[in-house]
């Protein structure tokens, strides 16, 4: 996180949160997103090779990944690195006298905390969960490749056959929701902090569980809805 | 202009923290009024100070700020307003010159920035360190940096928390110049410990001590201050 600068337009501030966010995410989500399909791949390739329908692996992960696992992996990790920076940022200008500076200059840092969080995070956390769920399907079809021999093409077509392009709305609905769940709680979780390293401790433990626990509920709420549609 | 009233606070109480900070005090600082408030550390000057211009609203009691509610700031505020804070408050990201700059460019003056920011770095000592960031400088020089700011849009009113704690005798000395020369053109609310600030300062010099507000002159806790052995006896 390269800090608030107060001249920014929201435009720019919201475009400097995506591509912050999204540029220190991308690397730990891709390996995670891979190692997490690797090992899924491989742990239950073997019952399908069992039943000898092994092309059903694609089947499986198909909407697994782009439904559950990517989005919520992507969330996590976001929460875990911007989340948790912008936690301590906003507690230090809460707490330094950034913020008061800024209200004794007419202008509010708190909405523009908030404000350039949200519209960055719902652009940046769809764009990590479609990153995330890309890296995921072709670490599983390589890995189904390699472990059992299945051809890509026949991965594919059970991905395909599973997961249609709503799916792949519901999961950059989610990025958006979780996007905004994190840019707002997370910057509550900041200005509200007590002083001291030990406010600042609580603050960052605060911001993430809230965030857990909202997302948990909001992705519970959403893959339901989607199911019963 | 002169004898305007600026900052006036009519029986203010307030805890924070479980702490007595003021029990029905009254202030009020006017136009080219310099007003020291002085006290034992953890009194609740800067908690005061905060709570004057807005930052917490009192328990009860009354607060008007260059003629406005000060938590509900008045329009163009910014422009009449210029606070020091003990630290600084500088935007990390953000170079000297940027952070003195910034109020001229959030009032819309930030074509004036390149004439006014020089002038106002070389009365704070700091013309060589305006490309340099908050995280590169000392405490004493961010302190600078933060009066700075206040002084860049020539405020009616100055409010300046310890403005001279933690600089060598030597700066300290020509920052109380300083903001002698910008107290001239403004009323002067400042928090310090700082003994030849007061004396350079102080036409009125006031004690917060547990809860109340009193004047200096006879108070024990200043007597005892001034026989403390610090260089201010003069005043």
């Amino acid at each position: 996180m390269s800090g608030v600068d107060p001249r920014e337009g929201l435009f720019v501030a919201s475009s400097r949160v995506a591509l912050g966010a999204f540029r220190h995410a991308l690397l730990p989500v891709m390996l995670l997103s891979s190692l997490l399909a690797l090992a899924l791949t491989v742990l239950a390739l073997r019952p399908f090779q069992i039943l000898g329908v092994p092309a059903k692996i694609g089947a499986l992960e198909g909407r697994l990944f782009i439904d559950e696992l990517m989005p919520l992996l992507a969330t996590a990790l976001t929460t875990a690195r911007w989340g948790t920076a912008r936690t301590a940022e906003a507690a230090m200008m809460q707490h330094g006298g950034q913020r008061e500076v800024m209200r004794l200059l007419g202008r509010s840092l708190a909405m523009r905390l908030y404000v350039s969080g949200v519209f960055g995070m719902v652009v940046a956390l769809p764009a990590l969960t479609v990153w995330a769920i890309w890296a995921a399907f072709l670490t599983a079809a390589l890995a189904a490749r390699w472990h059992a021999g299945l051809p890509l093409d026949l991965f594919w077509s059970e991905v395909d056959r599973v997961a249609a392009p709503a799916d792949l709305m519901l999961a950059l609905v989610k990025g958006v929701v979780f996007g905004a769940a994190i840019a707002l709680l997370t910057t509550r979780a900041g200005l509200g902090a007590a002083p001291g390293p030990r406010g600042l401790a609580l603050a960052v433990t605060k911001g993430v569980v809230r965030t857990t626990w909202m997302v948990g509920v909001a992705n519970l709420l959403l893959t339901w809805g989607w199911i019963s549609r | 202009m002169t004898g305007e009233v600026l900052l006036e606070a009519r029986g203010v109480s307030l805890r924070a923290g479980g702490r007595l900070i003021a029990a029905d005090i009254d202030l009020e600082v006017r136009f080219s009024e310099r007003v020291c408030l002085v006290g034992p550390s953890g009194a609740g000057k800067s908690v005061l100070l905060r709570t004057l211009t807005g930052a917490m609203r009192p328990d009860s009691g009354m607060i008007r700020l260059l003629g406005g509610d000060p938590v509900v700031l008045p329009e163009g505020i910014a422009r009449q307003l210029g606070m020091a804070f003990q630290d600084g408050a500088l935007f990390p990201s953000m170079t000297v010159w940027d952070n003195v700059a910034l109020p001229l460019e959030l009032a819309g003056l930030a074509r004036e920035a390149p004439a006014r920011v020089p002038e106002v770095l070389r009365r704070v000592g700091l013309e060589d360190a305006a490309r340099l960031r908050p995280m590169n400088l000392s405490g004493g020089m961010r302190k600078r940096a933060g009066l700075a700011r206040a002084l860049i849009m020539r405020p009616r009113l100055l409010l300046l928390d310890e403005p001279t704690s933690g600089l060598d005798p030597v700066t300290a000395r020509d920052m109380a110049e300083v903001v002698a020369a910008a107290a001239e053109d403004a009323g002067l609310l400042v928090v310090t410990h700082d003994p030849v600030l007061v004396a350079r300062l102080g036409e009125r010099v006031l004690v917060l001590e547990g809860g109340r507000l009193r004047p200096a002159d006879g108070d024990p806790w200043w007597r005892a201050f001034l026989e403390a052995g610090h260089p201010g006896n003069a005043c």
